[in-house]
């Protein structure tokens, strides 16, 4: 990455013996930079935005809204996944990928999603969801 | 088994291969055009097709000639040396299993690559006339030929994996062509319904082929077989429930009871399409299954062969007894079809492979012909009933000879085709002892001659009373029914016990050897029962349904009594289906709840009112009212009090709920942390 | 903390996670429908740069390609389609807002609790050693595949299961209603 390409590299700072690491099979990648970002600020940003993601699925009255909130708790998952990617060296993409796969099921729920919202606002001409109390007493 | 038929039978063997095979030298490395050549003409009829002559006819026909001719010279080359030859090429891999693509030449798939071939061209070549004016021809042979690539590379198929994609495309190309004419709800729905029902079969299969694969690692099926072959102990574990799972699988594509009733609905779609693929082909490729993974069953899940040979006697029978009600000449020809499934699938079972197997060449011949002619006819008359039929000897000469050939060599008549195959599945049914199968395929083959004479007596014979005037089909409808006479007629000299049995060695040509039961000598007492019966069967049918002008009106109304009413609504078995799961629940249960309420219960309560009545007013005088009223009333009171309350909760607001949910889960959360 | 505040990467963590949470607010809070689902593009566009700055170009071009390019397209259609209030005096949320309020509260505390107890002040120390595409490729298609065809079942499923809803069978009532138009 260019944008985070260090002038200079500084102490490296590894947790890891490289001759245990090489008899687990695994190959020490010495980083260039980046050493004191956190993996906790990822963590909050992400619990921030699925906090907010619950409050919006919560309050709002718009069934489209609410599933807004919903992409936005999708995003937060995402974030932390990539995170921990990201923290944990050796995890052969597997972050990576299942944040994929969270982005292609956050896409085919938004399909359905709309479908249903759809149906409903054709039925009830209306897509408030606390329109939406048959299930009550 | 009695002492009789031993003695009989002192000279059948039990055969094993140990023969050195060729390996079909180079028609046999370049099989692979036998798969790929259909697709590619699949795909120039889709694209092309529209703009020529005969709509993209022309190219599925020159396919499936290739097929045709292709498939003769690896059956003649096997004939002369006897060829096993297995290629596979790499296409994917998931860690250690590779997924392939391949192609086996031996005798079982010369064989089918035979029948398959020979049928396609001479259907195809039929659908040429009978699909003139079609609303779209093009969309049609796209779709046959579509089948006849998938059916050929299940065929071929040297791995699971690929005889399930396969198997999945022949079933696509059945739901396309079933549903052909889609416009009409019936045909789409018939169509969905084959669907559906191989669906729940193909689970079967796809579990099961798993259950073989995972022990032995890989999905080569010569793997597996010589795994099983080699007595390995890990898929000795598994065999029994690995082959009980892939019959179940054969049960869907085969048509087996309790999984036969697409079949006969299937026969929506267009006739060469019931004739290739509810006939003579696609329907066989559960027996196929059975058969390439016979030394499965052989030995290691001989248990396995049980079910199977249960499940196939069932069949034989219940679908022979439906075929006498039908009023649809398809219909007919569809239940025949289960019928000789069945018979098929028994032979399986009893351990007859040879036997499976002939009577599947044999059947390809005269039942794709039967259904041609049942074209024939229909396209004629516009109509599938045999109500509006009757007379058509005279105007269509042709048809009814072919027919007729053809229903002499389904009901077994000597020397026809139908005559050694079932004989030779009789047989086998008497020298394994199973008696009481032997007296079921007896009466089968009574009721399939009785069907068969029925359907070319009601559709022959008699005045004609349909609208319009019946005339002979074109030649090129015609021609492809002749050559399937003439097949019909002499396809069973190849396995004459005693004389020569060259089927026998086509398709024991495998790479697997195993033991299996073949005559090599007729077993006359058997022979004798099987003619009687079709003898008596085309008698009965002779008395109950030769019309002329003068019996013709007593004729046409007569009904079997008793098995009538059963048989008409096809054992119920479509309404058991239907309403199996609603009504039980929602009729019955029902009804027999409300009966109890109303007799039983309320007889109770009318009793106990009654005695608690004149027990109360001795009562209400003696204690005072007033303090168990105001205790049973505050009861009362708070519980309708605190349900009012308790109601509230549930509000209907879905984001009330989820709200719960959070909060729930954040209480969970702390609770782990807290006691955890 | 001046450590902190040295280090260039997360000078440019706190401009987009500023952003992010900025606009998620905004989704949340905002009057108009149509601002909140362009607020929402913005928070993903933030999570985007946010993903290049973890070195996961895959991903964070995927989640720009699929989400700001189809799904917010969707949002707008739906948000069209079903006609939702967009003008500045609509009631948008449930009142009292305090009860969800206080549940996404303690949400983000037991969230944010259970990472900071968990990972402390451990640090990130493989940013800028990306990870190829390649990789992702292979791994995908080996390690996942199973995971991967599922998904792809999976969204065949949202497939025919969309057409199936939003496609519009004519109800008893309609049909009615078209027989009498064809009477008249």
């Amino acid at each position: 990455m260019p944008l985070l390409r260090r002038r200079k590299p500084r102490k490296k700072r590894c947790r890891h013996d490289s001759k245990e690491l090489e008899a687990r099979g695994l190959e020490l990648r010495i980083p260039e930079g980046g050493e004191l970002v956190l993996l906790n600020q990822f963590l909050i940003l992400g619990a921030l935005l699925f906090s907010l993601g619950v409050y919006g699925l919560l309050v709002r009255r718009n069934a489209v809204m609410v599933l807004l909130s919903i992409e936005l708790m999708l995003n937060a998952v995402n974030v932390n996944l990539v995170a921990f990617e990201s923290f944990l060296r050796n995890a052969g993409a597997g972050g990576q990928i299942f944040a994929i796969f969270v982005i292609t099921v956050a896409a085919a729920e938004v399909g359905i999603g709309l479908a249903i919202i759809l149906l409903i606002f054709r039925n009830r001409t209306s897509a408030n969801v606390d329109e939406l109390d048959l299930m009550k007493w | 088994m009695n002492t009789f038929t031993n003695l009989v039978l002192a000279a059948a063997e039990e055969a094993e291969h140990s023969i050195e095979y060729g390996d079909g030298g180079i028609f046999a490395e370049w099989a692979w055009l036998l798969v790929i050549v259909p697709f590619v003409a699949f795909v120039a009829i889709v694209f092309f097709g529209k703009r020529l002559p005969r709509q993209g006819g022309e190219i599925a026909v020159g396919a499936m000639a290739f097929v045709f001719i292709y498939a003769a010279i690896l059956f003649v080359i096997n004939t002369v040396e006897g060829v096993v030859f297995e290629h596979s090429v790499e296409v994917a891999r998931i860690g250690s299993f590779a997924i392939e693509w391949g192609w086996v030449v031996d005798g079982l798939s010369s064989m089918m690559y035979l029948v398959i071939g020979l049928l396609a061209f001479l259907i195809f070549t039929y659908a040429l006339g009978y699909m003139e004016g079609d609303v779209r021809p093009t969309w049609f042979f796209a779709a046959f030929t579509l089948f006849a690539g998938s059916m050929l590379l299940l065929v071929s198929a040297p791995n699971l994996i690929q005889l399930i994609v396969g198997w999945e495309g022949v079933g696509l190309a059945s739901y396309l062509l079933i549903g052909h004419w889609w416009e009409d709800k019936e045909n789409s729905s018939a169509g969905m319904k084959a669907f559906y029902v191989n669906k729940v079969a193909d689970i079967g299969l796809v579990i099961g082929a798993f259950v073989l694969a995972i022990p032995v690692g890989s999905f080569r099926i010569s793997d597996v077989l010589d795994a099983v072959v080699g007595n390995s102990g890990d898929i000795e574990a598994v065999a029994f429930w690995g082959a009980a799972l892939l019959f179940i699988g054969a049960m869907g594509k085969s048509a087996q009871f309790p999984l036969h009733v697409w079949l006969p609905d299937a026969m929506a779609g267009p006739t060469p399409v019931s004739a290739l693929m509810h006939a003579a082909t696609m329907v066989t490729a559960g027996v196929y299954l059975l058969g390439r993974m016979y030394p499965l069953y052989a030995e290691m899940a001989a248990e396995a062969r049980v079910p199977v040979l249960i499940i196939g006697t069932i069949t034989l029978i219940i679908a022979g007894l439906l075929a006498v009600v039908q009023d649809d000449i398809k219909k007919v020809l569809a239940y025949s079809t289960v019928s000789q499934l069945g018979y098929m699938v028994a032979a399986m079972g009893a351990g007859a492979y040879t036997a499976g197997l002939f009577h599947l060449w044999t059947h390809a011949f005269f039942k794709g012909l039967l259904f041609l002619g049942a074209g024939s006819v229909i396209h004629s008359v516009h109509s599938n009933n045999m109500s509006d039929m009757g007379g058509l000897r005279k105007p269509m000469p042709v048809t009814f000879g072919t027919f007729v050939a053809g229903t002499l060599a389904l009901a077994g008549i000597f020397p026809l085709a139908g005559f050694f195959s079932k004989d030779e599945i009789l047989a086998a049914f008497n020298y394994e002892g199973y008696t009481a199968v032997l007296v079921i395929g007896v009466v089968g083959a009574f009721v399939t001659a009785f069907y068969m004479a029925r359907t070319v007596f009601l559709t022959f014979y008699g005045t004609y009373k349909g609208h319009g005037r019946p005339h002979e089909s074109p030649r090129v409808m015609t021609m492809p029914m002749v050559v399937l006479a003439g097949l019909a007629v002499v396809g069973g000299w190849v396995n004459i016990p005693g004389l020569y049995t060259g089927f026998t060695d086509w398709v024991g040509t495998r790479a697997q050897t195993f033991a299996e039961h073949h005559a090599e000598s007729f077993d006359w007492p058997v022979v004798a029962i099987g003619l009687t019966a079709a003898f008596l069967g085309i008698v009965a049918g002779y008395f109950l349904y030769y019309r002329d002008e003068e019996t013709q009106q007593a004729r046409d109304s007569f009904r079997i009594p008793l098995l009538w009413p059963l048989l008409e609504h096809k054992y119920y078995l479509d309404d058991l289906y239907m309403n199996g799961i609603v009504t039980p629940i929602k009729g019955p249960i029902a009804r027999f709840v409300d009966w109890t309420n109303s007799y039983v219960l309320d007889g109770i309560v009318n009793a106990a009112g009654f005695v608690t009545r004149a027990l109360a007013r001795f009562v209400y005088q003696d204690l005072d009212q007033r303090g168990i009223d105001l205790a049973l009333n505050g009861v009362a009171y708070s519980t309708d009090d605190l349900a009012g309350r308790t109601r509230l909760l549930q509000t209907g607001k879905v984001q009330q709920y989820a709200g719960a949910t959070v909060i729930g889960a954040v209480l969970l959360v702390i609770g782990f942390v807290v006691f955890g | 903390m001046s450590d902190w505040f040295s280090e260039p990467a997360n000078w440019v963590f706190l401009v987009l996670a500023l952003v992010i949470a900025v606009s998620a607010v905004r989704v949340v809070t905002s009057t108009n429908v149509v601002h909140s689902a362009l607020f929402l593009v913005l928070a993903l566009g933030a999570t985007a740069g946010l993903f290049l700055l973890l070195s996961a170009e895959f991903v964070a071009w995927v989640l720009v390609l699929v989400y700001i390019g189809a799904v917010i397209v969707l949002f707008l259609f739906g948000i069209m389609i079903t006609r939702a209030p967009t003008g500045p005096n609509v009631e948008m949320d449930h009142r009292p807002r305090a009860p969800a309020a206080m549940a996404a509260f303690l949400m983000f505390i037991v969230t944010a609790g259970s990472g900071l107890t968990a990972f402390g002040d451990q640090e990130i120390t493989r940013l800028g050693d990306g990870t190829s595409t390649e990789l992702i490729g292979e791994q995908l298609l080996q390690r996942f595949v199973i995971p991967f065809e599922v998904v792809s079942f999976v969204l065949l499923a949202a497939l025919i299961g969309g057409i199936t809803l939003a496609r519009r069978d004519a109800s008893p009532a309609e049909e009615e209603a078209t027989e009498e138009e064809v009477q008249a």
